[in-house]
């Protein structure tokens, strides 16, 4: 039996077939000899070995000999023809000549049923064997053909070992405004990467092996959930700030920040407050963090974490410390400005900045929708304006994209056996629109170190982004009274630093 | 439809009662009594099931705050109000709201939200 391999030995190798697909595994499968017999030789097989009739009988028996010499773990017919069906072929071929012509076949005619009974698959015990084996046969008169199996390899968009495909061109977040916030551009300037800035993303999970992702992500505090669905929500959070610049994969808008996570689940139970505790007492001034969870609130729909009391606290004194904490809104909907919160933390300043969603240039549904209001390839709207589903108020500060963000993870854009290489086009929701913040934001605070040797306040930070912003638009049925504020736009931003 | 992506029941978390402290009162761990400024004190021995803990959800703030290594804010200090009770597996916390709300040192409990990701699920 062949050992286990990973391709990946052999990152970006060009092999005769063609390129190796970087990160599938391939398959703990026996080599095996394929043997394919004359069309004129009526030779037979089964179980136990070739046979023929009195007249071919020494054909026969040369196989036999070849394979008396190995230990052979099974023969049998390659396409699963039972014995009756590979006996028959004993009878057609004989019809032939024995030195049959092309035009000999031409003329008789040839069923599939036939072909595939001559396709002899045989396994020997040490695949070592194999080759040996398919030599010996190819040389004896009955035999047409014989090699050794090739091996599988995925035919999906598992990228190659030359790399998995380059997603940049579909990151319009990064491109100049209005469309994007105008990172490519802000990048010019030193430190505007996100140089000496860590960003500390707070939810669940994560894949932090990604090939797309810096190595040393550390997980600062709480315990990862074993979830596939929230490993690849982090994993496309991150990838928006810091996924690496290279021809492969994707850009982060701020590739030269640090990155570290924590779980906002601790002792086994939900605990943001003592999360954002932790990170903040981790963290130094002029620092990130992201909080990238909602839960419903008293409408039963989902709001931002700060409506909570503890986790409102915990975010006044992780600002106070010259930590920007930016917050996801949420996807519930929801008018944070209606008196069900008064004197709660959606009517408060709690420091951070609330980010919205909103609608992209790639504005439509490429699915069934979301019901029979906004059913499939229909339009999402104008862009700039909010996606129906962000929540709303004069606490929210900026948006970004909450829609179509091209990002790690997930899959629908490039597969494969490992999620190492998943690559998704359709990041989506508040989710997707604060990683899009956080990461001007650690570009606003690399360059205010570089430039002025201090980083900015968050408050500093905030009024920036929402001054040089480009303006929320006015959408049917979304009127800018519906408020999620200005998308960043960092070209603008920097000259405020 | 709202886009949200809920913690997996496979994630086998427990459900805690959230509680905020009456101003001037605290927990004292050691002894498992909470206990006020003014020398009242709550034990809730027999409340609670067996293997049940009373934690603060910040601890850091609590270290800090009994070394007297910083002043804390007022927002620090309002963290330091707010505790959980992390039952055992197969109690509920609903089951013991009621109870736990009705104790001296509590002035709010209740159960925690229900936390998710703003996120559409995916695949469709």
């Amino acid at each position: 039996m062949p050992k286990k391999t990973k391709a990946k030995d052999q990152p970006g190798k060009q092999t005769k077939q063609g390129y190796v697909s970087s990160e599938f595994e391939v398959p703990d499968v026996p080599d095996y000899v394929i043997v394919e017999l004359k069309y004129e030789s009526p030779v037979a097989f089964s179980a136990a070995g070739f046979a023929a009739p009195a007249a071919a009988e020494p054909q026969a028996s040369a196989l036999n000999r070849v394979l008396a010499k190995y230990d052979i773990a099974s023969l049998r017919s390659h396409f699963g023809k039972r014995g009756k069906e590979v006996r028959a072929r004993v009878e057609v071929a004989g019809t032939f000549p024995a030195a049959a012509r092309a035009a000999d076949f031409a003329k008789r005619g040839l069923d599939a049923d036939f072909i595939q009974s001559g396709f002899v698959q045989i396994v020997p015990k040490k695949s070592g064997d194999a080759p040996k084996l398919a030599r010996e046969l190819k040389r004896q008169g009955a035999v047409w053909q014989a090699y050794v199996a090739p091996r599988p390899v995925p035919a999906m968009p598992a990228g190659s070992t030359a790399g998995s495909r380059n997603f940049e061109p579909a990151q319009g977040y990064l491109h100049a405004a209005p469309n994007g916030i105008g990172a490519i551009e802000a990048w010019a300037l030193p430190g505007a990467k996100g140089n000496g800035v860590t960003i500390c993303d707070i939810e669940g999970a994560w894949n932090r092996s990604h090939e797309d992702l810096p190595t040393g992500i550390q997980l600062i505090g709480g315990t990862m959930l074993a979830d596939l669905g929230w490993r690849n929500h982090g994993t496309a959070v991150l990838g928006e700030m810091v996924s690496k610049p290279s021809e492969k994969g994707t850009v982060g808008i701020s590739h030269n920040a640090k990155a570290v996570v924590q779980s906002a689940f601790i002792n086994g139970v939900f605990n943001l407050a003592g999360a954002l505790t932790n990170a903040a007492s981790k963290l130094k001034t002029g620092d990130v963090i992201l909080i990238e969870l909602q839960a419903p609130g008293p409408n039963n729909k989902y709001v931002a974490m700060q409506y909570w009391d503890d986790i409102f606290s915990a975010i006044v004194a992780a600002t106070a410390k010259g930590i920007t904490v930016v917050e996801a809104a949420g996807n519930g909907d929801e008018n944070f400005d209606l008196p069900v919160f008064q004197n709660t933390g959606l009517q408060k300043d709690s420091g951070a900045i609330v980010v919205g969603a909103g609608i992209p240039p790639t504005n439509h549904f490429d699915f069934a929708g979301f019901g029979a209001g906004t059913p499939g390839y229909s339009s999402l709207g104008v862009p700039r304006s909010r996606i129906f589903f962000s929540n709303y108020g004069k606490i929210l500060n900026v948006q970004g994209w909450g829609w179509h963000v091209t990002t790690l993870g997930y899959g629908d854009a490039q597969g494969a056996a490992s999620e190492n290489v998943w690559y998704t086009l359709r990041f989506s929701g508040t989710s997707s629109a604060s990683p899009i913040v956080t990461g001007a934001v650690a570009c606003l605070q690399g360059r205010a170190k570089a430039k002025n040797g201090a980083p900015l306040k968050p408050a500093k930070v905030r009024d920036i982004l929402m001054q040089t912003g480009t303006p929320q638009a006015a959408g049917p049925g979304v009127p800018l009274s519906q408020k999620i504020g200005p998308m960043p736009n960092l070209p603008l931003a920097m000259k405020l630093v | 439809m709202i886009p949200a992506v809920p913690v997996p029941r496979s994630a086998k978390l427990r459900t805690p009662v959230e509680i905020k402290l009456k101003p001037g009162w605290r927990f004292e761990s050691s002894r498992r009594v909470f206990v006020s400024d003014r020398g009242e004190i709550f034990e809730p021995r027999g409340e609670l099931p067996k293997n049940s803990k009373i934690v603060y959800k910040t601890p850091s703030l609590v270290f800090a705050a009994r070394a007297g290594k910083a002043q804390l804010s007022a927002a620090e200090e309002n963290l330091l109000r707010h505790m959980q009770v992390i039952l055992p597996k197969d109690s509920p916390a609903a089951k013991y709201l009621d109870a736990v709300r009705d104790w001296p040192s509590v002035a709010e409990a209740a159960l925690p939200p229900e936390v998710s990701l703003p996120a559409k699920s995916y695949p469709e």
